[in-house]
């Protein structure tokens, strides 16, 4: 009599466990993703980096021959106001910081591209037009003359 | 009485005694057969817990430094995970580990632009995507998303591995192959991750 009452009860017991497995789901864990598009900004020469006078030099304007300039850009816009190219020659006063470019007394901006939403990917060709202007200088002696100009992008 | 028949009535006596004793033990026997009290019924109850549980032991923060556009780029380590369960093989089949975006058009969400569950592709190659495979298969037994799910194993479910585990290594890479450009910033998302039985 008790087995038996023993045999009925675990019976009664078993199936309440069973149901609970069908479709049993864990705690959900997460793995954080991030990635980073780094903005970026580049002039090239595609006409070549070197320019010559034609013909000798003279007293007065020489002109080299145009040299075009590419520029291109991808900015983020929220944070970026303006893509500036600028034009220098190295010299002993230096500036330095992360928007500044160029030598004092040596530098020019040849130009500064406002930044929208619209343009915040983009590029633009330029010439650019290079003189040596001896009006008035005294004469120089005879030789060869080289220099580098450098040309830098850089955003504001 | 004494003589040969007082023996013989001593005798008999002592059967009449002995008779008359076995007659009334015996009805006294059969009013105590088949006797019983009604029965009380005891309600036992016990339940033993089933678990299902997913860990991440190592890689449970991924990064890009740096996205290259119109190109495969990989998250550079791996994720490893760790699946435990203990269940009845009487009604489970199999464990499932599911991954998947709660919003799969914006897995990874960036300053103007986001990444969606179809670029971002992962691979476990001691489960079911043994090859990169983008994140946009739909839900497995109530889990994961419509189109930005991706199933990594199905564990067979018998009676010597009911209560047992794995640990396994998932891969993630963002393929921005034929992509629009992103715009320059930081792009998040949450890949989950959860375990159902079927």
């Amino acid at each position: 009599m008790l087995t038996r009452c023993a045999a009925l009860a675990a019976l009664a017991c078993w199936p309440a466990s069973l149901g609970a497995q069908i479709g049993l789901a864990s705690a959900t864990a997460g793995i954080a993703l991030s990635a980073t598009k780094v903005a970026s900004v580049s002039v090239s020469l595609p006409a070549g980096s070197s320019a010559t006078l034609p013909g000798a030099l003279v007293t007065g304007p020489n002109d080299f021959t145009p040299l075009s300039v590419a520029t291109t850009w991808d900015v983020d816009p929220a944070r970026t106001a303006a893509v500036t190219l600028v034009r220098y020659f190295t010299g002993p006063a230096v500036t330095a910081g992360p928007a500044m470019a160029g030598s004092a007394g040596g530098t020019l901006v040849l130009f500064t591209q406002t930044i929208s939403d619209a343009n915040a990917l983009g590029a633009r060709s330029d010439d650019l037009q290079m003189r040596i202007d001896l009006s008035g200088a005294p004469d120089l002696p005879a030789g060869s003359y080289t220099g580098i100009l450098n040309l830098q992008v850089i955003t504001q | 009485m004494r003589g040969p028949t007082g023996r013989v009535v001593r005798l008999w006596l002592i059967l009449l005694v002995s008779g008359a004793t076995v007659a009334l033990g015996t009805r006294k026997a059969e009013a105590q057969a088949g006797t019983g009290s009604p029965a009380r019924i005891i309600n036992l109850a016990a339940t033993k817990t089933s678990q299902l549980s997913v860990i991440v032991g190592s890689g449970a923060v991924q990064s890009i430094a740096a996205l290259t556009d119109n190109a495969v780029n990989n998250f550079p380590v791996p994720v490893s995970i760790t699946t435990a369960w203990d269940v009845n093989p009487g009604q489970t089949n199999t464990v499932n580990l599911i991954a998947y975006f709660t919003t799969p058009a914006q897995a990874l969400v960036g300053p103007a632009t986001q990444i969606p569950a179809s670029r971002v592709l992962g691979r476990m190659t001691t489960g079911l995507p043994v090859a990169f495979t983008a994140i946009t298969q739909n839900a497995l037994g109530g889990v994961g998303t419509a189109g930005g799910s991706l199933r990594l194993f199905a564990q067979n479910i018998t009676g010597p591995n009911k209560n047992s585990s794995r640990t396994d290594n998932l891969n993630l890479q963002i393929n921005l192959t034929g992509f629009p450009t992103l715009a320059p910033g930081l792009y998040t998302g949450t890949l989950n991750l959860k375990a159902v039985t079927q």
